[in-house]
Formats: structure tokens, sequence, C-alpha cells
């Protein structure tokens, strides 16, 4: 078995970065945001303002990229045209670490811009660990994955979702990215304990965490990024840093997005809730 | 084909097509059967393509109205799904779609085109445009000889519409005026970051098509002399410097400004 470490820096506690929050981030250099997250695909574009305003919060933060689109479950071939923007937007960036999601994104070229998901299977496994190999060799650097909110479960499944994640994980000597909005709406989706979720992984892979909101869609909650974090999710993050020490953690809103200061009070209490678990632990 | 490309296949179906074989690979539970959960992707899907073209299209779907906008996007992502791994660049399958199979109006399409080329505009490549400075330094006895280049990233998108007082009402929150017929030529470009666009004179649709030729400066007074006699030097003159302002102009390599 490779010897799991969270290879990656810890970055503390920082946002998603929306341009909606563009002008005020950069308009006071002591706002309490320790980095930054892209969403990748935002800036695989040729030139003009997005790139130049990267390059600006690129000189103040740390930057991690997060992508929407590298399909690592899917089965048509890894898209090389992909890949080569990926790795040349890191050389530009020299960003943290590079993340994407554990799903599938597209299908005979068709692509469905949806964070889709996959049987847990030995199968699958296999299929993925040998993707991500690819990927890590194709952007040079150790990959983080995130586990998605899904809304269907298929019956071809042979094992729960983190024993899966961890089995990718090991396999391909990947990290993960940890969100908890995710493992709370799968959970009420399927009817498993988050808990079971969080006790299921290997600690010292957990690179990062997600915090976000969700909505309750008549039998289903549905991830749509357009709330405050939940209740039930900010016990889960308790839970999460008690169990795995202190872990960079970030919020993520993508609707709805309300003004600058409303997400620094939820990253506030982010770093209360790390900071108290950081107590006990160091008194344990 | 794999068990995984199987179900990945019918998955697809099922969100592009409404396909339904999926739901017997899928678990129900009592309060959520395998139907209700893959509305939630099957929702997702389109209202996902949609949204992203009411942001890129604002013009057209003001013109269009709500319904029809709503059914075009649901019928492209049906026939033209995407293609590209960023959702940035749908806008192209979508302009495409409405002019060579929607049944929509020509006026419909024309206006998509332009809006796509609005989009392309705002993170097009940077690319350096010729400086003032450069052309004050040159003598004036190497006028007649100048060659320039239009600006790569310089849209001349030949128009028969009011597009751009359709879009500019839209985006100045106004009620858009009706499309009406009106031929000539849209400039499209980029400026100090922000995207632009005008209408041209005839003139000056004119003279930017001769100097696409890589005809000399020379040759562009020749061309304007017959309208405007001795003014026309003058004249080009100023369009040129105009031009220049606007970036419009390419930067030449090297010294190449010599001539």
């Amino acid at each position: 078995m490779n010897t799991p470490t969270r290879c990656h820096p810890h970055l503390g506690h920082g946002l998603g970065l929306r341009v909606d929050h563009y002008e005020a981030i950069l308009a006071d250099p002591a706002v309490p945001i320790d980095w930054l997250e892209i969403v990748t695909e935002n800036y695989l574009v040729p030139g003009g303002r997005p790139l130049d305003y990267l390059q600006r919060f690129r000189a103040r933060y740390p930057l991690v990229m997060h992508g929407v689109s590298l399909s690592i479950g899917g089965t048509d071939p890894l898209d090389r045209r992909y890949l080569r923007d990926l790795r040349a937007l890191a050389d530009r960036i020299e960003p943290a670490w590079i993340s994407d999601h554990l799903c599938w994104t597209s299908v005979d070229g068709v692509q469905l811009h949806d964070l889709l998901p996959l049987p847990y299977t030995e199968e699958a496994v296999a299929h993925v660990a040998a993707r991500i190999g690819q990927v890590q060799d194709a952007i040079g650097r150790r990959l983080v994955l995130e586990n998605v909110s899904s809304y269907v479960a298929y019956h071809a499944s042979q094992m729960p979702e983190w024993t899966f994640l961890s089995a990718v994980a090991e396999a391909a000597d990947c990290l993960i990215l940890l969100d908890l909005n995710n493992v709370h709406v799968s959970a009420a989706n399927h009817g498993f304990d988050p808990l079971d979720y969080l006790a299921g992984l290997p600690a010292a892979r957990i690179q990062q965490i997600h915090l976000a909101g969700h909505s309750a869609g008549g039998a289903l909650l549905i991830d749509t990024h357009d709330a405050a974090v939940a209740d039930p999710v900010w016990r889960l993050y308790a839970e999460a840093v008690r169990r795995y020490g202190a872990v960079t953690t970030m919020i993520e809103r993508d609707d709805a997005i309300p003004p600058l200061a409303e997400l620094l009070a939820e990253l506030s209490i982010a770093r209360g809730i790390a900071a108290a678990a950081g107590s006990v632990r160091a008194a344990a | 084909m794999t068990t995984l490309h199987a179900l990945q296949r019918q998955f697809a179906a099922c969100l592009v097509d409404g396909d339904t074989a999926l739901s017997a690979a899928v678990r129900a539970t009592p309060d959520a059967d395998a139907t209700l959960r893959l509305d939630v992707y099957a929702h997702a899907y389109r209202q996902r393509l949609h949204e992203v073209l009411a942001e890129e299209f604002p013009a057209l779907a003001a013109t269009a109205g709500a319904d029809t906008f709503a059914a075009w996007t649901a019928r492209c992502a049906r026939e033209r799904p995407s293609r590209d791994p960023n959702l940035r660049w749908y806008g192209a399958a979508f302009a495409d779609w409405l002019r060579e199979a929607a049944a929509a109006p020509p006026v419909a399409a024309a206006l998509a085109g332009f809006e796509w080329a609005l989009s392309i505009a705002f993170d097009a490549k940077d690319l350096p445009a010729l400086e003032a400075e450069r052309l004050a330094a040159l003598p004036a006895a190497h006028w007649p000889a100048l060659r320039l280049s239009l600006h790569p990233q310089l849209v001349l998108l030949p128009a028969a519409w009011n597009l751009e007082a359709i879009r500019r009402a839209v985006d100045a929150g106004q009620e858009p005026p009706p499309p009406t017929a009106a031929p000539g030529t849209l400039a499209i470009w980029r400026r100090q970051r922000q995207v632009r666009y005008r209408r041209l004179d005839a003139e000056e649709a004119a003279a930017l098509d001769a100097l696409r030729q890589g005809l000399p400066f020379g040759a562009l007074c020749e061309a304007l002399a017959g309208r405007y006699g001795a003014a026309a030097a003058p004249r080009a003159a100023q369009a040129l410097r105009d031009w220049i302002e606007a970036g419009w102009i390419a930067a030449p390599d090297g010294d190449a400004l010599g001539g």
C-alpha cells in the first residue's frame, strides 16, 4: 500500500473566488481570507479580463484550481487538449494544488456539464485509478478529488460511497477533497449515516474540505450552493476537524451570491469550529 | 463496450433524449422513485444549458420572448448537445444551430451571431495594437507606402438588421426596438477590457476593407479621392488616427512600420 500523505501545504480558511466579489476583495488588503479557490474552466480562456484579474489575485493569495470537466470516471479517452490547457494554466499561476470531482461528465463525445455519479464497483475503482495515474502524469502533480452530491444510486454498486472513494484514492495514490455538504446531501438522499462516511475515509489523504449550502427539493436534498452552510453541515465540520485535525477549508457559493461580508462571517464560524477542535485535540 | 460505458450511454440518453431505460438500473426508495431521482438530473441538464445561453444572448432572449427562447434552448439541448468540456463555448453551438437547423427567423440567427461575437471578444487573446506614438514618429514621406493590418481581434460583421440598437437597449434595461432592416457592417472590438461595438458608415467600411486587403495608405487616399477630392488625404489620416485610438490596427512586428 502507498504511504498516504497530505503532501500539499495547509492553507487555512478560504473562499471560492466569484466575479461578484472581485472588487470587494481587491479593495481591502486586510480581508480575512487565507486563500482562494478558482473554478478552473472560468480561466481556460484565451485572454481578457478573467486572466487579468487572476494575475492580480495570484499576486496576493495562494490559489487552488478546482475543475468541473475532467470526467475522471468517464469512458471516453481523456481529453488531451483539456489536460494541456490545465497544465498551461497551472504553469502560469502555480496553484497550491489541482482538484476535480470523482464523477463523470461526458460520454461518446457529448458533454453533459454535470457531476454524474459512478457505480461503486471494483470495475470502476480500477478504471478511475488508472485514469488518475494518466492525469497525474500529464499535469505533473498529485490530483485532489472531491466526492459529489448524488440523487441516484445504482443496483450495480458493490460498496458504500466512502469505501469507493477510499479505494480509488489508495489505488491511485491521490488526495481527497471532502465536501461535507455533499456528504450530508447524499446521506439524506440515500439513507446512510454521514458519520460512517467520515469514519470510513483515510484521514491522511484529506487535503481539503468544502462547505456549502443546499436546498430541499421535495423528497430529496439538492446541492444548490445557493444558501448558507446548514447546521448539520457545521456539525459534520466539527466532527471532521476533530477526526482529521486541521484541514484546509473553504466555503463554496455559486448562486444567490451574497455580499462578501456574509461569506466572511461564515468563514469566521469555520475558523471558530476548527480552533475549538484544535484545542480539544491538543488537550487530549 | 464495458458495463460502465453502457451505463453512461444510458444516462446520456436519459438526459438528452428523455430515454427511460436507465430507470431499471437505479435504486428507488419509498419517498423517491427512480423517475423522480433521474428528473433531478434531467432538469438540471436543461436548466444549466438554458441559463448559460440566456446569459450569452440577452438581446435574443428579450426579442424572441421568454417562451420562444426557452423552447429553442430546450430543442438545442436535444438536437445539438455540447461537445466542448468548457460550457463557456456552448454559445457557438447554439448560434450555429439557430442558423442551420431551427425554425427561427433569420433575424434571430443574425442576432445570435452578433451576440456570440461580443462574447468571443470579451476574453479573446490579448494581442498588441499599434500605438499612436509609433505612427507619429514616421516621416510624412513614408505614409503613402505605409501598409497596416487590422487588429486580428477586430470583427467586421455584415448585418442586415438593427442588431446593435436591440442589444444596446437590452443592456440599458430598456424595451428593445423591433427588428428592422438596416443593411451595413458592425465593428466589434475590445478596448481597455471593455467589449465595444458600433455601426460603420459605408465609407469607413470600404476603407477598412481596403486595409484588410493589404492596400497601402496611399491607395486608401486614392480610393477616397473620388468622393472627397483634396480632402481625401486628411480625411483618411483622421480615420486612421481614430482606428488607432480604438485599437483597430495591429502592432507591426519589429520595424515593419518603417515601410
